[in-house]
């Protein structure tokens, strides 16, 4: 501070604000009040801000009428503790399961032996808008959409485990999926792998591989033990989520994310042919 | 093999937080030290929800918007529930993983996936019908903030709607205090002006 001169400068109003506001040092506060004896304009000034000073809190308080709070805790009470949610015999809703889930992946809980259902069909209520009608064979698609679109960069945060660490991971995959995955062959480029997890869909084994992508975010393949068509990669998207999926003749495949189709098409093009379903 | 995932410190506290006295977090939370359980953290979003919404509310000026914000915040919260430190302000833990989660996930996605970020006029409001006297009032005061850009809006809504300090608005927003200055200044002068103008009228 300056303070030899008999004219000080008008304050900034950050420090007028900080006097009105409380939260000036006592002497600084002491040496304002005196200014604002002195200095008819520095006095106008704080007046003027004063102005600004209006009942925010009780203006407010309308909005916490407002706020939906049983809705807000029921979907907080939907979270579940990730071993109550994975050992729940009762049938679970959507919402409660894709909380419980949610809360498992961040939880960072989730095992090897641990089996997340995702629901097919008949629990799927408000999944069945994003079908595409009766295409039943990629029904999982819109399922696995709506668990990628819980996931973000920070879900994803941590780091890539070693080699050792996730070839383990994907052994636990390969037996229920009869694969033969190792983390060259799943390796998608540009990508880091993250954590590979056994899901179940529909009774079936699904493998799911997540990866953070530095630059579109999480991406994730997913593959499903089915028989079916041997089939080419094809794209499509669900819920803002480019998904490029293909088949052999026992097992479906996806990958998901945030990237243009094309690129992730690419990506997909370079998977399918190391990977062996 | 249990498969573990280290979490990032993003939302770790990086400076003291000023532990005033408490409405939120019960006695058993209190500077124990220890790390704070998962069913504490869950205790202290239930009872914050409402006020968790309203800065939702603030922010992306969105009924929808705003139950996304607080589904993502308990998230996010439960997730990272050992990085909470028990007898420290939980509200204010919880605003900062909100405020968070607006800037870096909720907003860019929205605006990634093309449905565009909201126009200031459709902003706050208020169910009009039955208006009385101070809920007009109420309503002048709320548009008059809700006008404001959205750095300051935050910065005015935790300080003069929350009564968060200085350094309390500083560390939810994660800026330095002069920043929280400067935007609480700029937006005093702006709604000055507006009072003088009789703008609020």
């Amino acid at each position: 501070m300056t303070g030899e001169n008999d004219d000080p400068p008008m304050p900034s109003d950050e420090e007028l604000t900080a006097f009105i506001d409380g939260e000036l040092e006592e002497e600084r506060r002491a040496r304002l009040l005196d200014l604002i004896e002195r200095d008819p304009a520095v006095a106008a000034r704080v007046e003027h801000l004063s102005r600004a000073s209006l009942p925010y809190g009780e203006a407010f308080q309308t909005l916490l009428d407002t706020a939906p709070t049983a809705d807000l805790q029921r979907m907080l009470d939907g979270m579940s503790a990730p071993p109550a949610a994975a050992n729940a015999a009762v049938p679970l809703t959507r919402r409660r399961l894709l909380g419980a889930i949610a809360a498992s992946v961040a939880a960072g809980v989730l095992g090897d032996r641990m089996l997340v259902r995702l629901f097919g069909a008949a629990d799927g209520d408000d999944l069945a808008d994003d079908d595409g009608g009766p295409d039943r064979e990629r029904h999982w698609h819109g399922v696995v959409a709506q668990y990628m679109g819980l996931y973000t960069r920070e879900t994803l945060g941590g780091s890539t485990p070693v080699h050792d660490i996730q070839a383990a991971q994907l052994a636990a995959l390969n037996r229920p999926l009869n694969l033969s995955l190792t983390p060259e062959a799943v390796e998608v480029a540009g990508a880091e792998f993250r954590r590979a997890q056994i899901l179940s869909y529909d009774d079936m084994p699904l493998a799911q591989i997540t990866y953070l992508d530095p630059r579109s975010g999480p991406l994730a393949l997913c593959i499903l033990r089915r028989p079916g068509s041997v089939r080419g990669v094809e794209q499509e998207m669900r819920r803002g989520l480019s998904i490029a999926y293909w088949s052999g003749p026992d097992h479906a495949a996806i990958l998901i994310g945030r990237l243009p189709p094309q690129d992730l098409t690419a990506k997909a093009e370079v998977v399918r042919g190391r990977l062996a379903i | 093999m249990a498969i573990v995932e280290s979490g990032r410190e993003a939302y770790g506290r990086s400076r003291p937080v000023q532990c005033r006295k408490d409405r939120i977090v019960p006695d058993a939370m209190r500077g124990s030290g220890e790390i704070a359980s998962e069913a504490e953290v869950r205790h202290g979003l239930s009872v914050t929800l409402p006020r968790l919404w309203r800065y939702g509310f603030v922010l992306s000026r969105q009924r929808d918007w705003a139950d996304d914000l607080v589904q993502q915040t308990c998230l996010r919260a439960l997730e990272r529930h050992g990085q909470f430190q028990p007898g420290s302000r939980i509200d204010h833990w919880l605003f900062a993983i909100l405020n968070s989660v607006w800037l870096n996930e909720v907003r860019a996605r929205r605006v990634r996936f093309g449905q565009g970020t909201v126009e200031a006029e459709t902003s706050l409001e208020v169910d009009g019908a039955r208006e009385t006297e101070a809920k007009v009032l109420a309503g002048q005061v709320m548009r008059l903030a809700s006008d404001l850009p959205e750095a300051q809006r935050a910065a005015v809504f935790l300080a003069y709607v929350e009564g968060l300090t200085y350094r309390e608005v500083a560390a939810v927003l994660d800026v330095p205090v002069g920043t929280v200055m400067s935007r609480l200044a700029a937006a005093r002068a702006k709604l000055a002006d507006r009072m003088s103008d009789g703008a609020a009228k």
